[in-house]
């Protein structure tokens, strides 16, 4: 099984190329007739925007909302990738004036131009090409082969040619007009969308990592210290009924309890916050906790950049993360850390273990997927059943 | 007595088991998990040698929330003459009252886990429910108090009155509040008057009468 997540870098930004020299592949090139298709379809929709705006003025917001999606998504005929739309809700009722904005406007009227411009050489083209088409087919028809007939198919081979390089023109024209008018809108919305992602994922690792506080001290300082008031309990109990030995043994374990609290505190505290990670950074931190695991762990370091203390703290907790699902699930002899200081910071846990790990809601490594998204990073697992585990994250140092 | 102890934490469960066994009591059966102790007992019930009194956790599995006090409130709507004492680490009024629902045919209690230190206390306690008394932490009692400041009628109470009243709420006996407060008992039970007459509540026996207050807190 292999998990693969990463931040979504910015939309795919490509202009339309510039048609090749050679008029022969300009004939056969798929964006040529696509641009021919986009041009045709740009006269049929802007007039019909044209028609719209003018017959439904009063809805006209609606009218423009819906050429600007159309025109987001029309680009894709000549190639392009087509741009995020806006939700429904941006438009609450069809007189919404929100319809306008984003660029949306401007798009309307540019479609409503265009398909004034498409239509004169369009039209010129087509009545060329047409009239040229039939004149040849009338002559193949009845076997008339004449000069005339040569000159006639040369001319409409050139006019196609032309109508091509025309149309290809036209239409990177208006999509880059189109790109530049929306793209802006798209790219934002895009990234709204992510940070509302992210910042909810936030929350929920703040709320997860409260709650696996609550549960160390429960199961851990607070279970020892009730512990201990029940056995100060009984060596005063026994010292009433003058049981002297009891009362010692009593104290005896009590004391074994304070000191178990004292331990379980001290892993309490340091799974908030690593007090060597302040102390001295995050490779020194990476030993110790290697050191500490029970198996045998290489660490690997290179690069001389300092991460800031907020990717250290990161980093960290994908390593710690990886060690406690190595231990627990893992069944592996031996596991390798690799650092790579430098930007982006780079963590990656390898183990040999029996593999099979799952990003699953609320547990420890979709926690680490949340937190590495929130900080614009990313997260890859891959983990094929029979192992081995290889994890590995980046931090970008922006922000 | 025959105890059913039940609590997830074993360390705890053993200190408590063997607490209670050097005190002379006997545990018949123990318990880690709520279904578990649904289970000891209905096993007991079955040889109609049910428990003395059940001592349970609130919080066990297999939800780690309030399933011991679920299991407790089941286990009572079954036998209604099964005693049980709950205890927390944490302690809630609303629990409390949950428990107090069910019905106070038989004994009752809820305490902080940490009350078992003070083990002569502990021990009165859990014999006290045993025999069908009422106990409830004199941390719950604060807290009903606390949420009834300004109370008009708590406000006419003087606060040896309310101190009283949290200790008669807490279980405690005529002459262990006296002794507590260092008083003689003829003043705690004129006390007791007092409160009764000012709360409108009938004046009766030790149990009836923590009922009485704690249905008046929680009311």
């Amino acid at each position: 099984m292999t998990t693969t997540t990463s931040a979504g870098a910015g939309p795919d930004v490509r202009p339309i190329p510039p048609p090749s020299p050679n008029p022969l592949r300009v004939l056969v090139s798929p964006i040529s007739w696509g641009a021919v298709l986009y041009c045709f379809t740009s006269i049929v929709g802007g007039g019909l925007a044209l028609l719209a705006g003018v017959l439904g003025f009063f809805v006209l917001p609606l009218v423009v909302w819906v050429t600007a999606n159309l025109e987001r998504t029309r680009i894709v005929l000549i190639g392009l990738p087509r741009l995020t739309p806006l939700p429904r809700s941006g438009v609450r009722h069809p007189w919404d004036t929100r319809g306008l904005a984003d660029g949306n406007l401007a798009v309307w009227g540019l479609t409503v131009l265009f398909a004034i411009v498409d239509a004169v050489p369009g039209g010129v083209l087509a009545i060329l090409t047409l009239g040229l088409g039939q004149a040849l087919w009338i002559q193949a028809s009845r076997s008339l082969w004449s000069l005339a007939t040569a000159v006639d198919a040369v001319g409409l081979v050139v006019i196609l040619v032309v109508g091509l390089y025309v149309a290809w023109a036209l239409a990177a024209a208006q999509a880059s007009v189109v790109g530049a008018l929306l793209r802006p809108h798209s790219d934002l919305k895009q990234q709204v969308d992510e940070l509302q992602t992210s910042r909810r994922e936030l929350v929920d690792v703040f709320a997860a990592e409260r709650r696996r506080i609550e549960h160390d001290l429960h199961d851990g300082a607070q279970q020892h210290l009730v512990l201990l008031t029940m056995q100060l309990g009984e060596a005063d109990y026994a010292l009433d009924e003058g049981r002297i030995e009891d009362a010692r043994r009593a104290l005896d374990a009590a004391r074994g309890s304070v000191e178990a609290a004292v331990t379980s505190l001290r892993e309490t505290v340091r799974g908030i916050h690593p007090q060597i990670l302040t102390d001295r950074g995050l490779v020194p931190a990476v030993r110790e906790l290697a050191e500490r695991q029970p198996v045998p762990v290489q660490v690997e370091v290179s690069g001389e950049r300092v991460p800031s203390e907020q990717l250290s703290l990161a980093a960290y907790y994908v390593v710690s993360e990886a060690f406690t699902n190595v231990v627990k699930h893992a069944g592996a002899t031996r596991a390798t850390v690799r650092l790579v200081l430098e930007d982006p910071l780079q963590v990656e846990v390898y183990d040999d273990g029996n593999g099979g790990a799952v990003v699953r809601p609320g547990h420890g490594l979709s926690g680490l997927v949340e937190r590495t998204h929130a900080l614009g990073g990313g997260c890859w697992l891959s983990s094929p059943v029979g192992g081995p585990t290889l994890l590995r994250a980046s931090f970008p140092s922006r922000g | 007595m025959r105890l059913l102890v039940a609590d997830d934490a074993a360390l705890i469960r053993a200190g408590l088991v063997g607490l209670l066994e050097r005190a002379g009591h006997e545990v018949v059966a123990e318990a880690a998990d709520a279904p578990e102790l649904v289970a000891r007992c209905q096993r007991l019930a079955a040889t109609s040698e049910l428990p003395d009194l059940v001592i349970a956790d609130v919080r066990m599995p297999p939800s780690m929330t309030d399933d011991g006090l679920r299991a407790a409130v089941q286990l009572r709507a079954t036998y209604p003459r099964l005693p049980v004492l709950m205890l927390s680490q944490y302690i809630a009024p609303a629990y409390a009252a949950t428990l107090l629902e069910g019905g106070t045919s038989a004994g009752l209690g809820y305490l902080l886990k940490e009350r078992v230190g003070r083990v002569a206390d502990f021990l009165r306690s859990a014999e006290l429910v045993a025999a069908g008394g009422v106990v409830i932490d004199p941390e719950v009692v604060g807290q009903l108090l606390n949420a009834r400041r300004g109370d008009p009628v708590l406000g006419r109470l003087t606060p040896r009155e309310l101190e009283v009243l949290a200790l008669m709420a807490n279980g405690a006996s005529n002459a262990q509040i006296a002794e507590k407060l260092v008083v003689t008992t003829a003043a705690v039970a004129k006390h007791v008057a007092n409160i009764f007459a000012k709360l409108d509540l009938g004046p009766s026996e030790d149990n009836r009468r923590v009922r009485a207050v704690l249905a008046y807190l929680n009311r």
